[in-house]
């Protein structure tokens, strides 16, 4: 299990994390949502070890990470950038890798080769972002670490090339219990492949919840008198988004669903219906409820 | 997709690494043995040159005119080669598009920097020992080279032994340059985050030594005027402490020449010239490299990968970059200032000094701007920038001031140490207007004074003449303190505006040259024209019929080097 203990990391005077508890579980797949420069990429690379804690600690299984090599050789860190190998083929890109981890796989590393055939003895510079990245991702998965960790995960590539990553990345959880930590932007793939996500902001975790499980609500509902935003508020629900069409009412709630279905009896609704949220619909309304504006965008 | 069994051996991470590094700098340790190999060839070619009077050994460089040239040349790209294998061994310290990659590795920030020391050592060492094994091989091989070397050893007063020794004290010399070098530059690479910088600063921070000499020289001594010099160890070291020094490109004829003297003189004694003048000079450079490398690993120990990409990883070393930019560019205009002046003219530089100090503004502002140049110009910044510029400036200014009087230690009110003296070496300057030349060119003087030893130049290891020559100095010396108090600073430099109207085989005497040489290997050199005083004059006729000195003159040849 990997754990953020009250980890705090702060560049000059800016605090990019601050203060963060967080539990990931072994064998989860962890999303990390958050806008751009929310703390996401810094998080992952406090796990890695690339970063030191200025306060509390990351720990993997209780053992601090940063400059621990026993710890480090159970986590690969592949991250948003794909300019650093360009002078490597993909046989020195392994070959680099390679002697570090103990469980490295060439048989492995063959056969993920195989699915995606990428060219051995060509330079890295001659890749597009997509290849360099399909490259980075089988070498480490061949590592075979405990973690794998990947920053902004499937930038670049083409769609056929998610679904076989996603597939590699789920078949390692299933075969051998890897814990994969992504971050990205595209949220429904966020949805697809994670058990749990957390969302970050500002160097803060909002929440962090199995997906599906989350306190945020969508509920369409009829009343046959006029209710407003501000009378729901008054009987203690806590209101993210309201959109009226008609009678019609379609509401975002944060809360406990028989919490909130009791307080809206109070208006006699005809019906009240429990809609699934995406996880583009949590984001887009977590952000709301932190202040993101994102109707006035276009205005 | 099945897991398999873990297939590789756990293996050291300093080793991988180490590898690795090996691998990526290989190509420029191949090209230190090329140039190495004709280094030695080269060193080889002058030593046979000297010590057998003949023709290059080598023969695409007969012309030995030349030779120094080359071989600096050559020096110059080992040297720049040696940057290079620093920069691509410890290039996590810089790069920003690796940095993620090399701090995620399991390997520890010690291992990392241990790893890439000693593959930058091998890329340094291992290549200067395969070129002097390629040179023994060489020399075997080509048997007209090998005969005629053989015959110059044969021949010559040179023994194998000597000439292995000088040999190796060329290598020794050039390794420990390379590895100083190779230190001043880590060290500064440790606590920058940029390349850009990090070449910068080294170039900056290579010449410390010569601000902190000159600066301590112009506190101790003053600008002391033309009457006195000093020079020992200390400023051979601290001067030429840096690595971009000329010094690194002179080894060789710092180390053979005097060999040549020696050779010419009396029978070689390569031994003695390695272990007085040159060995602990390089132990020195040897130890000061070490200690940089072990002051490097203290900072890369605490280097953070965030560090990469910003100029300064260590504030500290910031302030202390844009000081020294400041006392350096003083320091520097200042010496080119004196440079463009002969002796006889530098009646001091009270005129210069704003100069001096608007140029050292302009070098502590083009720092600032390097070294801020990422971030926005705030108020506060700005307002330390200026407390930190008059920090150093009036540190300037008080370096300035006491270097327009005769210093601390001051040369003319300290008695000669007599008891520490080794020997003193006395030159009564004095001129004949000849108009006769010998079949070389040499003017034909009449007057026998001309042919006194003390007027060539004579040494003397005798304690009482060294007491006698002492006292004169200390004599004369109060002369010089007393003018320099009723007249000021310019009574220093004396006046060189002889006016004479000599008959054919008459001798006017203007001046006296007085030497000092400490166990220490210091040396105190004054010198004393007429306008110290009437007594300088009467002194030299003196001497020139003194009994004592005239019989403890040391043997010209056997102690002149």
């Amino acid at each position: 299990m990997i754990e953020f203990l009250d980890a705090t990391k702060k560049f000059d005077d800016k605090v990019a994390v601050d203060n963060i508890n967080l539990q990931i579980p072994t064998g989860s797949c962890f999303g990390l949502l958050g806008s751009n420069g929310a703390g996401k990429s810094t998080m992952l690379r406090m796990i890695s070890g690339v970063y030191e804690c200025d306060g509390g600690k990351v720990a993997v299984d209780g053992v601090d990470v940063y400059n621990n090599n026993s710890v480090k050789e159970r986590i690969f860190f592949i991250n948003d950038e794909t300019i650093q190998f360009t002078t490597m083929t993909l046989k020195e890109l392994k070959n680099f890798y390679k002697p570090y981890y103990p469980n490295f796989s060439d048989e492995i590393f063959d056969k993920l080769n195989a699915i995606i055939k990428l060219p051995e003895k060509r330079k890295l510079s001659t890749f597009s972002k997509g290849m360099k990245r399909q490259a980075v991702v089988i070498v480490g998965l061949a590592c075979q670490t405990d973690y794998i960790m990947l920053d902004e995960a499937f930038d670049g590539l083409d769609p056929t090339m998610r679904i076989i990553v996603k597939k590699m990345i789920i078949d390692a959880m299933a075969s051998r219990n890897l814990t994969a930590i992504i971050s990205s932007h595209n949220l429904m793939e966020m949805s697809e492949l994670c058990d749990r996500v957390a969302l970050v902001h500002n160097g803060k975790i909002v929440f962090s919840n199995e997906v599906g499980s989350h306190d945020i609500i969508k509920i369409q509902t009829a009343f046959a008198q006029e209710v407003t935003t501000e009378m729901l508020i008054e009987q203690g629900i806590e209101v993210l988004h309201f959109d009226a069409k008609g009678s019609v009412c379609n509401i975002i709630i944060k809360g406990e669903i028989d919490e909130v279905r009791a307080k809206l009896d109070k208006f006699e609704p005809s019906f009240v219906d429990t809609i699934d949220l995406t996880l583009d619909e949590i984001f887009i309304y977590e952000m709301e409820g932190l202040g993101y504006d994102f109707d006035s965008i276009g205005e | 997709m099945t897991s398999t069994q873990s297939v590789n051996k756990r293996k050291n991470p300093t080793f991988i690494w180490f590898k690795q590094q090996v691998s990526r700098s290989m190509v420029f340790g191949i090209l230190i043995i090329i140039l190495m190999f004709f280094v030695n060839l080269l060193q080889i070619n002058e030593l046979t040159n000297y010590a057998y009077g003949k023709d290059s050994v080598i023969d695409f460089v007969s012309q030995t005119a030349y030779i120094s040239d080359v071989y600096r040349s050559i020096m110059f790209l080992c040297y720049l080669l040696v940057f290079a294998v620093l920069a691509k061994n410890f290039r996590h310290l810089y790069k920003k598009s690796i940095a993620d990659t090399v701090y995620a590795l399991p390997i520890s920030n010690n291992q990392r920097f241990i790893g890439s020391l000693l593959a930058s050592f091998a890329m340094i060492v291992v290549p200067m020992l395969i070129s002097i094994l390629m040179t023994i091989v060489y020399y075997s091989a080509s048997t007209g080279a090998s005969q005629y070397f053989d015959e110059m050893l044969k021949n010559s007063k040179i023994t194998d032994s000597d000439f292995i020794w000088v040999f190796a004290n060329l290598g020794f010399a050039q390794l420990a340059n390379m590895l100083f070098m190779f230190g001043a530059a880590l060290f500064v690479f440790c606590c920058c985050g940029e390349f850009f910088d990090s070449i910068v600063y080294t170039g900056v921070f290579s010449a410390i030594a010569l601000v902190i000499y000159y600066i301590s020289y112009s506190i101790t001594q003053g600008a002391s005027g033309n009457y006195y010099w000093s020079y020992g160890n200390e400023p051979m070291i601290l001067h030429y402490l840096s690595p971009f020094s000329p010094l690194m490109l002179y080894s060789y004829e710092l180390i053979l020449t005097p060999y040549f003297y020696n050779y010419y003189g009396e029978p070689p004694t390569g031994n003695e010239i390695a272990k007085d003048d040159f060995v602990s000079y390089y132990l020195i450079i040897f130890a000061i490299a070490l200690v940089l490398i072990a002051l490097s690993f203290l900072l890369h120990s605490k280097r953070k990968s965030e560090h990469v990409g910003q100029p300064f990883a260590y504030k500290p070393f910031y302030y202390i970059i844009t000081s020294i930019a400041f006392l350096l560019s003083g320091v520097g205009f200042f010496m080119s200032y004196l440079s463009t002046q002969t002796p006889y003219d530098r009646t001091y530089y009270h005129g210069v000094m704003i100069t001096v100090l608007l140029v050292s503004f302009f070098a502590f502002l083009v720092v600032e701007v390097i070294a801020e140049r990422k971030k926005r110009p705030t108020k506060k910044r700005i307002i330390q920038g200026a407390v930190r510029f008059t920090a150093v400036f009036v540190v300037g200014i008080a370096i300035s001031a006491i270097g327009s009087t005769i210093g601390i230690k001051n040369a003319y009110d300290t008695p000669i140490k007599t008891d520490d003296v080794t020997s003193v070496y006395l030159s009564i300057n004095a001129w004949e207007d000849s108009t006769e030349y010998d079949d070389y060119g040499y003017p034909i003087y009449t007057n026998e004074i001309m042919q006194s030893p003390l007027v060539n130049g004579a040494s003397f290891t005798d304690e009482e003449a060294i007491a006698k020559l002492g006292a004169a100095c200390d004599r004369f010396n109060e002369m010089i303190y007393n003018n320099y108090k009723n007249e000021g600073y310019e009574a220093l430099f004396g006046d060189y505006s002889y006016e004479y109207d000599l008959e054919d085989g008459d001798v006017m005497i203007y001046g006296i040259s007085i030497e000092f040489t400490y166990e220490d290997g210091s040396v105190e050199s004054y010198y004393y024209d007429k306008s110290v005083g009437d007594d300088v004059e009467a002194w030299a006729y003196e001497a020139l019929e003194d009994e004592l000195l005239l019989s403890k003159i040391v043997d010209y040849e056997e102690y002149y080097r």
